[in-house]
């Protein structure tokens, strides 16, 4: 790709060398030689304020050749960024060269006809660009024998001299290849539409500035291969579903919450066997989720399945109801293990920008059934949900403190409000809670929770006390578990939590 | 509210004309103003503001139409306006009450406190240009649908001729051919109308307007202080102080019967490198710094004597004079649409709109 993209490259000191401005006067040449990609015959001044950049503007020869055109002509060149000026051949004032100078902008003299030079030019324009025409034809021949996604990246990336190339999704990378990106350089993105067009894929390039390259080459080469992109995708995602169909027949199922799982394992056996399961295999589940159910967009599952194979390419990704569902084999502990930490370092911060959440089940050795897993892995994802988008975690590290996931703050936040109205509306409010919570996070010992307040015993006991005046049921234990409840939903609500020393998490009822 | 003029509002009014035109030969000027303070002597000279006259008095502007031929070069002998209302009076049957000045700047800026002075007509404070132009069609009446005729003109011969015409284009061509064929230049009445149309087309103020420059030009104080007072009083701006780098004559092509041979200058604005372009054809049409249109007709441009404030004639500017060039607004009916396609660059020749002009 580098020899012709240079060679189809014209410029002013190359067309005045050996080109059709050979015949020209230069009445001023700027330092570097300016790029050409087009050439404008001019009658009025007026026209040189369309011109687009790069391009050459001629003036035609009814224009006159006065110093005071030349002047305005010139600078509605340099505001369009135009390559050079060419005027009809006649003496001109050094004041007019002395403002091309200052302006920076090429000027030159046509000897004969400027409209003769104009054609002659458009001509040689035209002859380059049918190169490249030829050039991008080969491009398109070449991409369209790729047939996976990553095939055709690296294709688009080595006739791009190597620059990287990625599929992006609202700014989330999917794939790419080539040269890392650097903030220096040119981003150029072309639309990978597809039926919706509400959805935003892009095909992008990074190009280094430090190279003179052709810019609309390069963005006409992405152009030209956006739909082997397109094709190469589609093929994937369709392979994809149907590899995952064993996995999506698990979640689809699992229908009935009170079976266990051995009992699911018994009941469909058969079924199972057909789908390739295999009794005594090890496997780890992973359960991604959207951090808001109604926030489902139908081409997710297409942008996850590009992000899941920054992971693994073997275990398919199946969209089943409520997420997307994957089974990974897992020999030991440590693979599990790595394979968390995978997900967290290499689809963290993509499913944080997609709104996701992903959990994990437990490895266990004495092969748990695949349906146990499956629930597992839900629970740990649905569980996360309230912590945030891009949180991944396995239900090993969860346990029983998952139940607290399930509980709606809201309704609890309420359950206070109306049976709590003096507490509610107490200005010490937040610190009796703190202090209550400490009191129950302690297992009921005054001593231990003034401790870990930094407060003194009587202090703790006073607002204990006070808590009591405000119509905390302190001393019922059939009622302790909804006021510790109520006490850990109220912390969370709290502005500032400086006044609780020991993280939530530890202090979880 | 009638003003009775002195010896010193001639003289100053005589700076303030010269001000507004800048680029053209003074000499005129000069003459009549002392021809002016001399004949005060033994006369009043009345200024009166357009309100004063009834609606329907008539009214007629009076000034020199010229054709290549300087007027100090061939002077008048005198009774060349009085010749020209009469005329007009004759044509219409009716007394001309009051006369206006035809340009508010140059020799026709100064001629009709003469012509007051001769015919013991009050002069109205008010003119159809606010500034001047070469063409005698170039006129807010005009823009306001002023019949132009009938015109009277007389030469330097005494031959005399009243043209018929209502287009003031059509005036323009008619007026050019028998001023040639009258000597090179004419006295004229023209634009005959009601004190009324006058009031609701013109431009008011011009006379004391100029009388005020030249108080202020001519004042005994420090040339920055006069520059502020200017600017003040006109809302000018001063586009660059340059130094003249170039001049060119014939600098562009001209078949538009334009009486005056175009030019040009380049300036080199040494503090910032800009380097500028004034195109002038009579007056300065356009102002291009680094290229761009910066001010254009009917924009007045001046140019000043950077040390001592004085204005620069465009016949003395040598290659090497450092120059302010100072833009002055002219008149807001110049600024509309019909006021701009008669008076801007395209009108003298230039094909580039005036930077105002409302793109569609």
């Amino acid at each position: 790709m580098r020899r012709p993209k240079n060679e189809n490259r014209l410029d002013v000191a190359g067309l005045l060398a050996h080109g059709s401005l050979r015949g020209t006067t230069p009445l001023y040449l700027t330092p570097s030689s300016a790029l050409i990609e087009s050439v404008v015959l001019v009658s009025q001044l007026e026209a040189i304020r369309q011109v687009r950049p790069n391009t050459v503007v001629v003036l035609s020869a009814e224009m006159g050749s006065g110093g005071w055109l030349v002047s305005a002509a010139l600078r509605h060149a340099w505001e369009r960024r135009a390559s050079a000026v060419v005027v009809a051949g006649s003496t001109y004032a050094s004041a007019a060269v002395g403002l091309a100078q200052r302006l920076g902008i090429t000027l030159l003299a046509a000897d004969g006809d400027p409209a003769a030079l104009a054609l002659a030019l458009a001509a040689e324009i035209g002859a380059a660009l049918s190169v490249v025409d030829a050039e991008l034809a080969r491009v398109a021949r070449t991409v369209a024998k790729d047939t996976t996604l990553g095939d055709v990246l690296k294709t688009i990336s080595g006739e791009l001299d190597g620059f990287g190339v990625s599929l992006e999704y609202d700014g989330v990378v999917l794939a790419s290849t080539g040269m890392p990106p650097r903030e220096t350089d040119e981003v150029i993105t072309v639309e990978v539409g597809g039926a919706n067009s509400a959805v935003r894929f892009t095909l992008t390039a990074r190009v280094p500035v430090s190279g003179v390259h052709n810019l609309r080459l390069v963005r006409s080469i992405l152009e030209v291969a956006t739909p082997a992109v397109k094709a190469a995708w589609l093929l994937e995602d369709l392979l994809s579903t149907a590899r995952a169909v064993p996995t999506a027949a698990i979640a689809g199922l699992d229908q009935d919450p009170a079976g266990s799982g051995a009992e699911f394992e018994e009941k469909h056996r058969h079924l199972l066997n057909q789908l390739g399961w295999r009794e005594g295999e090890l496997y780890v589940a992973v359960w991604f989720r959207g951090g808001r159910v109604q926030d489902h967009r139908p081409e997710l599952t297409a942008v996850l399945r590009l992000l899941w194979r920054k992971v693994t390419l073997r275990s398919p990704l199946a969209e089943v109801e409520g997420g997307w569902l994957t089974l990974v084999p897992a020999g030991d502990q440590d693979t599990s293990t790595q394979l968390e930490n995978r997900i967290r370092t290499r689809l963290g911060p993509a499913l944080a920008e997609l709104g996701l959440v992903a959990g994990l089940s437990r490895w266990q050795e004495d092969t748990p059934a695949l349906a146990s897993i499956v629930r597992e892995a839900r629970l740990a994802a649905e569980s996360v949900r309230s912590t945030g988008p891009g949180t991944v975690l396995g239900f090993a590290s969860l346990g029983v403190a998952a139940a607290t996931g399930f509980v709606n703050m809201d309704a609890v936040a309420l359950v206070a409000e109306l049976s709590l109205p003096r507490l509610m509306t107490s200005p010490d409010r937040d610190v009796i809670m703190t202090a209550v919570a400490a009191f129950l996070d302690h297992r009921g010992s005054v001593s231990l929770a003034a401790n870990f307040l930094n407060l003194h015993r009587n202090t703790l006991q006073a607002r204990l006390n006070r808590a009591r005046e405000l119509g905390v049921p302190l001393d019922n234990p059939s009622e302790l578990l909804s006021v510790h409840l109520i006490a850990h939903v109220l912390r969370r609500s709290m502005p500032d939590q400086a006044n609780a020393p020991a993280s939530t998490s530890d202090s979880s009822p | 509210m009638s003003t009775v003029l002195t010896t010193e509002d001639i003289r100053n009014l005589r700076t303030g004309a010269h001000f507004l035109t800048c680029t053209i030969d003074p000499t005129a000027i000069y003459i009549y103003a002392e021809m002016i303070q001399r004949a005060m002597e033994d006369r009043s000279l009345e200024l009166i503001t357009v309100d004063e006259l009834a609606p329907d008095d008539l009214v007629v502007a009076v000034g020199m139409v010229t054709q290549g031929l300087f007027i100090a070069d061939m002077p008048p002998v005198g009774d060349e306006f009085l010749g020209c209302i009469r005329a007009i009076e004759a044509s219409l049957g009716r007394s001309v009450r009051a006369i206006y000045s035809l340009a508010a700047a140059n020799i026709n800026g100064i001629v009709p406190l003469m012509v007051g002075l001769q015919s013991s007509l009050p002069v109205i404070d008010s003119d159809p240009m606010g500034r001047v132009f070469p063409l005698i069609s170039q006129t807010t009446l005009n823009i306001g649908n002023v019949p132009i005729g009938p015109i009277a003109l007389m030469g330097v011969t005494g031959e005399r001729a009243v043209v018929e015409v209502e287009s003031p284009q059509r005036a323009e061509t008619l007026v050019r051919a028998l001023v040639t064929e009258l000597g090179g230049w004419a006295a004229t009445a023209m634009y005959p109308c009601s004190a009324q149309q006058l009031k609701e087309h013109g431009v008011h103020g011009s006379i004391s307007r100029m009388i005020r420059i030249g108080q202020i030009l001519n004042a005994n104080t420090p040339v920055e202080k006069k520059l502020l007072m200017l600017a003040e009083f006109l809302g000018t701006t001063r586009i660059a102080r340059a130094r003249v780098s170039h001049i060119e004559s014939l600098s562009r092509p001209t078949d538009l019967g334009l009486p005056a041979q175009p030019s040009s200058v380049t300036l080199d604005d040494e503090t910032t490198g800009r380097i500028i372009r004034l195109e002038i054809q009579n007056e300065i049409l356009l102002v291009l710094v680094d290229g761009a249109v910066t001010a254009a007709v009917p924009d007045m441009v001046t140019l000043l004597n950077s040390e001592q404030g004085t204005v620069v004639n465009i016949d003395d500017v040598q290659v090497g004079d450092v120059i302010d060039i100072v833009k002055i607004t002219a008149a807001a009916q110049w600024y509309t649409e019909a006021g701009l396609d008669l008076t801007e660059p395209k009108a003298f020749g230039i094909p580039i709109g005036h930077p105002r002009r409302r793109h569609a």
